[in-house]
């Protein structure tokens, strides 16, 4: 049984997003909060294996919710929920700590997907996102911790990524297990994270109108 | 009778002279009173008023004319008028007259005079008064003996020098021809005073009528040779001389002329200087070394020779002048010599006989009298520096330290320097010029200044306005972009979603309205992805090339794999930061989802591979496929590669699409970034 929490300021979307969670067999809603400051508290309480989150919201953003959370929580996944197809602010939510996105515009399969995705291991790197991945690891400081910067078999397969291979691919050109590449992926986002958390936080209370 | 006399002892004994005689005679008329001349002259002025008549006694000392007498009663004389000419008594009468005082011209006098004779007398004692007292006035019709040298003789009057000045002595009666022999001679002469005077009744000058040439006598008669006189140097003038007592010794003096006019001239010997003035005009020329013979004056620090008369004895060249400083010039040490000076010209006035140049010399006024010069050319500007040679010479009375300078002819004026060009009336007029220029060009610069400025601010308003203009207009066409992208995508798909719902409504069938349904989910998800499209396209933020490859490569790998079509990328991780507005981004994208949409329907290939590159700011996008192609020339466009066309179009852009039946397609998009801004 996967327990979801689902962050959501318009009520009747996050009713839909509940009622389908709690209608897939094997998952199960274990809290519903219409903003940041609710999750904040919500979250921490029913220890949620995911959390759907939107990334527009009034008061704080689900962005930096997301940081706040992940880094309170190491081992919850958040999936971001998002209206558009806006690979930045994508990009941001994962820097913050987010390990997989879904538009909500999505079929509910779609949407029960990712969140099985996420579980088995990690969400699927898209070729934009590596691109954006591999320009944040090239902008950063070189001589930083190879704690924080990527191995060389990491970028190969940021590369390949971009060049809009899948993951079984890339283990067949790599003649790695299928495993492995995903795995890879999963140590790619986590320096993503560990760079980028604070970071991303700062910016986006800095950004934070008011 | 009655009789004045003077007691006199001669020779033991006592003889009375008798001095005026009265005989004791009533008078015709009883009315009269009688008076002394000493009376009537104290009379006041209102006790002439109405003008008494009075009676007098004396005897006649001047008999000029048939109209009037004059009577001296042994103190004082009177002249007595007659309304009718008379027989004139004799000179010496002893005569009443009745007559009315009258305050007369200068002196009281007797008019309307009868005179009858009562006798003869002697004349009176004449007065021998000074110069002062004979011009003073007092001695009107006073019988006087004067003491002097006859300068002139002309017909009937001697002009007669004595002590302090000169007289006219008239012969009234007699020969006058007896007098040209007195010319030079030292003479004693009596008669009747009579002053002359001006308007405002001051004495200028006293004439003496003389009744008879008897009454001149000669006392030393004239010298045949004038230069048979003792010969002085001009130092000895001034000392101790015996012959002095006599004021009509004549001396002799010897000296070089350095100045010399009709009237005057100058001359020196050794370092001495003296004045002389001509008896009559005589022509000498500065240089000559002469015989002067005249009257010594004192009183001036040089000596001065009256009625001179000279004797040219050699010719000579006039002595170096000396040059002095204005302290020393107007010292009076150099009176009478021949001084060089330099001095600043302040004015030139023309006078009857001369030039005269007034000159600033040392801080005091200078005249400097040009002899001659009337007919010289002398033009020099005032202010001009010149330097002048000529004798110092004394002005007015003794003590008096006034100077001028004679020169004698107009070459002893040099002129040092002019007249500099800066006199204070030009720089003032300069400076009023320059002053006017300034103001001139200030009063143009500020207009100028102002004009640049108005014609700036005019210039930025215009442009500011131009700049509005164009950032609405701008913005309203993306606005009306934005709104025909709305009306365009969505409008059709909700319309068409309403028509579904409508038609599902009436669906009993639960399979047919399940259909329904997802026909609608699939549209508005489509439809979402257009709002996507066009929030991405009016995302000022999402305006560079880098963003737009991100986005088309996720939209491609999501659209191609909806349709279960394997997509490859060939797109730099990197992009030079170029910008690309959102009307660019939108057709250019709408472009590709056409080309796309041709893939996923048509060509049924299993693999795209989708290239985007930038040389510059020529953006090349290449989208392959693998699938079965197409004839050109045989199948006839369809209305998606028209559209594909219309679009590139639109942004500046172009598109060549080759293929051929079995191998593919390959759709080429080329954009200059830079002609689309």
């Amino acid at each position: 049984m996967t327990s979801v929490a689902i962050v959501e300021d318009s009520t009747s979307m996050r009713k839909s997003l509940v009622e389908l969670v709690n209608s897939a067999r094997g998952y199960r809603c274990v809290c519903d909060c219409a903003n940041a400051r609710e999750a904040l508290i919500e979250v921490p309480k029913h220890h949620p294996d995911v959390v759907l989150m939107d990334i527009h919201m009034p008061g704080e953003s689900g962005i930096v919710c997301t940081a706040r959370l992940t880094a309170q929580m190491p081992q919850l996944q958040v999936i971001i929920l998002t209206v558009y197809n806006d690979t930045r602010m994508i990009f941001e939510a994962l820097k913050a700590g987010a390990c997989g996105y879904v538009l909500k515009r999505s079929k509910p399969e779609e949407i029960l997907e990712a969140i099985a995705q996420v579980r088995s291991g990690g969400a699927p790197m898209t070729g934009e996102i590596a691109r954006m991945v591999v320009r944040s690891f090239k902008a950063r400081q070189p001589s930083s911790s190879e704690k924080e910067s990527l191995s060389g078999r990491e970028m190969e397969i940021l590369v390949l990524l971009t060049e809009g291979l899948s993951n079984k691919e890339i283990a067949s050109r790599l003649e790695i297990g299928t495993g492995t590449v995903r795995s890879h992926i999963s140590h790619i986002f986590e320096k993503l994270h560990v760079r980028c958390r604070s970071e991303a936080v700062a910016r986006y209370f800095q950004n934070r109108p008011g | 009778m009655e009789a004045l006399v003077f007691v006199r002892q001669e020779g033991g004994k006592i003889v009375l002279e008798a001095k005026v005689v009265r005989l004791h005679q009533t008078a015709s008329n009883g009315k009269a009173a009688s008076m002394t001349i000493e009376a009537l002259r104290n009379l006041r002025p209102d006790e002439l008023q109405p003008e008494p008549l009075v009676r007098i006694r004396g005897v006649v000392t001047s008999a000029r004319d048939p109209f009037s007498i004059t009577v001296h009663d042994g103190d004082y004389g009177i002249s007595c008028w007659f309304d009718k000419p008379v027989v004139t008594p004799a000179i010496g009468n002893f005569v009443e007259v009745e007559g009315h005082v009258r305050a007369g011209a200068f002196g009281p006098n007797l008019g309307n005079c009868r005179v009858s004779n009562l006798g003869r007398a002697p004349l009176p004692t004449p007065l021998t008064p000074t110069w002062e007292q004979l011009i003073n006035g007092s001695l009107d019709h006073q019988w006087v003996e004067v003491q002097g040298v006859v300068q002139h003789v002309n017909l009937r009057t001697l002009a007669v020098g004595v002590v302090g000045g000169r007289l006219e002595a008239e012969l009234t009666q007699g020969e006058p021809l007896e007098l040209a022999a007195l010319q030079d001679a030292i003479v004693r002469i009596r008669g009747t005073l009579v002053p002359i005077y001006n308007e405002q009744k001051q004495v200028e000058g006293v004439n003496l009528r003389v009744n008879s040439p008897l009454d001149v006598e000669m006392m030393t008669p004239p010298i045949s040779d004038p230069f048979a006189v003792p010969q002085k140097t001009i130092e000895e003038l001034s000392r101790f001389d015996p012959s002095g007592v006599n004021p009509f010794h004549r001396v002799r003096v010897q000296g070089q002329v350095i100045y010399a006019d009709a009237a005057e001239f100058h001359l020196v010997a050794g370092d001495k200087g003296l004045r002389c003035f001509l008896k009559s005009a005589t022509k000498l020329t500065p240089g000559d070394w002469v015989d002067v013979v005249g009257y010594p004056k004192l009183g001036r620090p040089v000596p001065q020779l009256d009625e001179a008369v000279t004797r040219v004895i050699r010719r000579g060249d006039l002595p170096e002048a000396i040059a002095v400083t204005p302290e020393q010039f107007f010292s009076g040490k150099f009176e009478s010599r021949r001084v060089a000076l330099d001095a600043v010209l302040s004015s030139i006035a023309q006078g009857q006989r001369e030039k005269t140049l007034e000159l600033q010399f040392g801080g005091r006024f200078l005249t400097a009298r040009v002899h001659g010069g009337t007919q010289l050319p002398f033009d020099v500007p005032v202010g001009s520096r010149v330097h002048l040679t000529g004798t110092c010479a004394g002005r007015g009375l003794a003590g008096d330290n006034s100077y001028e300078l004679l020169v004698n002819r107009v070459t002893d004026v040099v002129v040092l320097a002019l007249a500099p060009w800066w006199t204070v009336k030009r720089i003032l007029i300069l400076a009023g010029i320059l002053a006017a220029v300034l103001l001139g060009a200030f009063a143009w610069i500020f207009l100028l200044h102002r004009k640049v400025e108005q014609r700036t601010a005019a210039l930025n308003h215009e442009m500011r306005q131009r700049k509005e203009a164009e950032l609405q207009r701008a913005s309203e066409l993306e606005r009306s972009r934005i709104a025909r992208d709305l009306h365009d995508d969505l409008g059709a798909s909700l319309t068409e979603m309403s028509l579904l719902a409508g038609l599902g409504q009436n669906q009993t069938d639960a399979g047919a309205a399940r259909e329904r349904f997802d026909e609608i989910g699939g549209k508005a998800r489509s439809l979402v992805n257009s709002l996507d499209v066009i929030v991405w396209a009016a995302d000022p933020e999402e305006d560079d090339i880098e963003t737009f490859a991100d986005y088309v490569s996720g939209f491609a790998r999501v659209f191609l794999e909806s349709s279960g079509i394997v997509c490859r990328f060939k797109i730099p991780i990197e992009f030079p930061s170029v910008k690309m507005d959102g009307r660019v981004r939108h057709d250019l994208f709408l472009a590709m989802k056409e080309t796309l949409n041709n893939i996923a329907r048509h060509s049924g290939a299993a693999e795209v591979e989708f290239a985007l590159n930038l040389a510059g700011e020529r953006l090349e996008i290449n989208i392959t496929d693998n699938g079965s192609g197409f004839d050109a020339a045989t199948i006839a466009r369809g209305n998606g590669l028209t559209n594909l066309q219309q679009r590139l179009t639109g942004i500046g852009g172009m598109c060549v699409i080759e293929s051929s039946p079995g191998h593919g397609t390959k759709v080429h998009i080329t954009l200059d970034l830079n002609a689309t801004k």
